[in-house]
């Protein structure tokens, strides 16, 4: 055989077999619909759900929880009025009690239905148009409509009711070492995976969403409105000594936030302006986390000489509280 | 003699040079003195046959050569695979990358050993006293110089040609690669120590190939017996032998005879140490239980320098080790200034760093920050030269990771993707006391930065991680024998803080003075984590290679190349007019 059809069929070979590969890969992550770690990440997140934190439900209060608010732990709606129960107890309501009013009103809130109205009003009303003022005008106009947009969606966002029901024990050495042993679970878990992961996790996801895993970036957030509204539904239900309640409702409202952050994010669907306001926050108050909890707790801690429970989070906090040690 | 014993011969060569490089554990050096004859001989020799300029073949063997000595040194690249450390899934992935990766590197530097060939092919077909052509009234004298000066032009081109090979986003051009060069394999050697601090490596690798090429001379010599054919050129053909045995003899007595490198003058001044040296494996995505865990270890560890340890006035943190970035997460700058004070009593220089994203620009850096524990962060160095592959993914490698999925690199883009730095002085003064030069890991690789850098500067302290390498000590060797020529040529001492490998202090002759591990020296014996202290001696002093770099060795190697082409022109007009007037 001459050399040079000898180096035509080497290479033929080559791309064929390129090819073939290259085909397989195609129909294997068609198949799977799974293309990288980060999704991998977000599916062994339910692997890494422990006793304490499973929820058979998916209802966002886990299931040793359920007890203390006196919902069925099989059922995600155990008062059958639309809500879920864990959503119920982020905004403030009973998950016992039927709703029928205030939680419909803020739902039948959309901004981004608001925004087409408006903007469809406005070009009705001739305030809208590129010609006017040589599109001056027109660009104010956007431009109002979107801050206005924003304004509205942030305001929702926001609205975070106050929970005063804050159970409370007594100031006793004993009572607040009992709290810091019951907190020290959310603490090592949720709450340093906001502190340290999260504006990662967040990254992958919104990664997610950008390549078209639209699926898998939306089941990431609804994964984590739960995790953090489990997380807020647990700590509520943990009695916090008097001199500790202010940490404590610092604590609630930090997952709140973020469990609410997250349940509006899942919304891309019904109301996507919202939901990119929502992730916008998110990732906001995520970069941004104020570092202020952390100081809270080690002030308290050493000003209370208080001994911490076995926990990385504590012991972290023991060598920076070390002091003097030349 | 056969076209495959050339291709044997100069396989060989790169063999025994592969054998000669660190990263063995064990040295073997002394390897490099002689690794290159079979090349030469190979070379020689097919002049000799062919008597003609051959590039193709010539080509080959050189770059036979070049091809199984960079196989060789590159050959700690397949322990980053898997590529899920750097943030690349999928094993088939990994391995094409990984496999793509070695050969081409080595196949890309092993070119410009294969020019080597060319050209000595050529200079030997010059001074051959078989052609006719090339007939010059010269002696062998010259050779033993323009073929040195070639391999030294050629290396420094080669130091560039890495970076032009896998070229990148992050790429920072310039003669910075110098992984490879054939000096490093004498890391352990007085003379080469003592050279470079006047020379450079470039003057170092000029003296290897003389050897080289002078024992070379003595086998061709001893071969063709030329005492036997024309007695009354007995004197001038053994002229070149008497002066290889003489260049020889000298080195190998200086060799034997230098002591370790001492220096009068230093040691008026020394710096009290701690290098916090820490064992956390890199995850292109840790847990947060991961991430508390390496910050618990390095508070640990830093508190046991402060109690054990008080009397040290510079601390230091490995490559990426994130202490200043966790400790804000926990400290405001009050409190962190607090912890500090109440710490160290007296004010310390500790020094950490950190991949930073910069939101201006939407860029990610690898940045060092230093710390004053009585003040503030009194400067900040991004790394300059960020290394392809790990740092930034290069063109052809993002090509072929694009081909395979568009999604593959998306983590490492997200954790790993560095540009790099502005700045070109790293040096940061504290309190008048001394003066310290942070470098990071592959920076200790060029020669220029590091000169640059510590122009004003008491001690280089330089950052390392190897956790990619998944336990491998090849590359960190490789980049031990580096750093002791980067304090050799500048005559400053390197304090080397190490994730996951050895940590080590060399004083400004090159000389190891502390080392941790197993075998320490001067230290306790410790595995993984722990601190390594004590004390260094720093001078102001500047070397000469510290003032002038390494342009006088390139110069006269292209004085030399330029000067030697001129005169062959020169000897064949001559040549052209003898035979015209015959």
């Amino acid at each position: 055989m001459p050399k040079k059809l000898k180096i035509t069929l080497g290479v033929l070979l080559l791309v064929a077999g390129f090819l073939l590969v290259r085909i397989g890969l195609y129909f294997k992550n068609s198949a799977t619909g799974i293309g990288s770690s980060a999704v991998r990440g977000v599916s062994q997140l339910s692997e890494e759900e422990n006793r304490l934190t499973a929820d058979s439900d998916q209802d966002g209060i886990a299931d040793v929880d359920e007890s203390y608010y006196r919902t069925d732990a099989f059922d995600a709606d155990s008062d059958d009025d639309g809500y879920l129960d864990g959503e119920e107890v982020i905004t403030g309501h009973l998950p016992t009690v039927k709703d029928t009013g205030e939680i419909s009103d803020e739902q039948s809130l959309n901004v981004t239905n608001n925004l087409t109205q408006r903007l469809v009003g406005g070009i009705y009303a001739g305030d809208l148009n590129p010609r006017n003022g040589r599109g001056q005008k027109y660009a104010e106009g956007m431009n109002y409509l979107a801050l206005a947009t924003i304004d509205e969606a942030l305001g929702k966002i926001n609205q975070i009711p106050k929970n005063s029901s804050v159970l409370i024990t007594n100031d006793s050495v004993a009572s607040q070492e009992e709290y810091l042993k019951k907190i020290a679970d959310i603490l090592d878990g949720p709450f340093l995976n906001a502190f340290l992961q999260q504006p990662q996790t967040l990254h992958a996801t919104l990664t997610l969403a950008v390549n078209g895993q639209f699926e898998e970036a939306n089941q990431s957030f609804t994964d984590y409105n739960i995790k953090f509204t489990n997380a807020y539904a647990k700590l509520l239900a943990i009695p916090a000594p008097g001199n500790w309640i202010d940490f404590h409702k610092h604590l609630l409202i930090f997952f709140q936030k973020i469990a609410t952050e997250y349940n509006y994010a899942t919304q891309w669907q019904d109301d996507p302006m919202l939901a990119l306001t929502a992730i916008s926050d998110l990732a906001r108050s995520l970069g941004n986390i104020d570092t202020s909890l952390l100081q809270e707790l080690r002030s308290l801690i050493q000003k209370n000489n208080l001994k911490v429970p076995d926990s990385q989070l504590f012991e972290v906090l023991g060598l920076l509280n070390s002091g003097s040690i030349q | 003699m056969a076209k495959y014993r050339y291709y044997a011969l100069a396989a060989l060569s790169g063999l025994l040079l592969g054998l000669a490089y660190p990263g063995w554990g064990f040295s073997l050096g002394w390897l490099a003195w002689i690794g290159l004859v079979p090349l030469l001989w190979a070379l020689w020799q097919f002049t000799q046959k062919s008597d003609r300029f051959c590039m193709r073949t010539s080509f080959l063997i050189g770059f036979a050569t070049g091809l199984t000595y960079f196989l060789i040194v590159f050959r700690w690249l397949w322990s980053v695979y898997p590529l899920d450390t750097i943030g690349i899934n999928g094993r088939f992935l990994s391995l094409l990358g990984v496999a793509a990766v070695y050969l081409i590197s080595s196949a890309g530097m092993a070119l410009f050993w294969g020019l080597f060939g060319l050209v000595s092919n050529f200079w030997f077909l010059v001074f051959s006293k078989k052609s006719d052509d090339y007939k010059l009234p010269t002696t062998n004298y010259q050779l033993f110089l323009v073929v040195p000066a070639l391999f030294v032009l050629l290396e420094y081109l080669r130091s560039w040609g890495f970076g032009f090979l896998w070229a990148g986003s992050g790429s920072l051009f310039g003669p910075h690669w110098t992984l490879g060069n054939l000096a490093y394999a004498l890391a352990a050697n007085p003379l080469a120590l003592k050279l470079a601090s006047f020379v450079g490596i470039y003057g170092v690798t000029f003296l290897v190939i003389l050897v080289n090429i002078l024992l070379t001379t003595i086998l061709v010599v001893i071969y063709t017996r030329p005492y036997k054919s024309y007695h009354w050129k007995i004197v001038r053909n053994f002229a070149p032998v008497f002066v290889a045995v003489a260049v020889i003899t000298a080195v190998g007595f200086l060799t034997k005879l230098l002591p370790p490198n001492q220096e009068t003058g230093i040691g008026n001044k020394k710096i009290n140490f701690a290098i916090i040296q820490t064992a956390q494996q890199t995850r292109i995505d840790p847990s947060p239980q991961e991430k508390l865990a390496g910050f618990k270890e390095q508070l640990e560890l830093l508190n046991r320098v402060a109690k054990e340890h008080p009397e040290s006035q510079l601390i230091v943190f490995p490559e990426a080790s994130d202490f200043f970035t966790n400790l804000s997460l926990f400290l405001t700058p009050t409190q962190a200034q607090d912890y500090f004070s109440k710490l160290f009593k007296e004010p310390r220089l500790v020094i950490s760093g950190s991949r930073i994203l910069d939101s201006a620009t939407g860029k990610a850096y690898s940045r060092v920050f230093s710390l004053d524990t009585h003040g503030d962060i009194i400067g900040f160095y991004d790394k300059r030269l960020v290394a392809p592959g790990g740092e930034f993914l290069p063109y052809p490698l993002k090509f072929l990771v694009y081909v395979f999925s568009k999604n593959a690199s998306s983590l490492f883009n997200q954790f790993r993707d560095l540009r790099p730095g502005q700045k070109e002085v790293s040096t940061v003064g504290f309190r008048y006391q001394f003066n310290v030069a942070p470098i990071i890991c592959s920076e200790a690789m060029a020669p220029g930065l590091i000169k640059k850098t510590t122009q004003n500067s008491d001690v280089i302290v330089s950052m390392a991680s190897y956790s990619a390498f998944h336990g491998n000590r090849t590359i960190a060797d490789q980049m031990f024998a580096i750093t002791r020529f980067r304090a050799a040529e500048n005559r400053k001492p390197i304090i080397t803080a190490t994730n996951m490998g050895r940590s080590y202090v060399i004083d400004a002759m090159g000389n190891i003075v502390y080392m941790s591990g197993p075998h320490p020296v001067k230290s306790e014996a410790f595995n993984g984590a722990g601190i390594l202290t004590g004390a260094v001696d720093i001078t102001r002093q500047q070397s000469w290679y510290n003032k002038v770099g390494d342009t006088p060795v390139l110069l006269g190697c292209l004085l030399l190349a330029i000067i030697t082409i001129l005169k062959v022109r020169v000897g064949q007009i001559k040549n052209w007019l003898r035979r015209n007037q015959s």
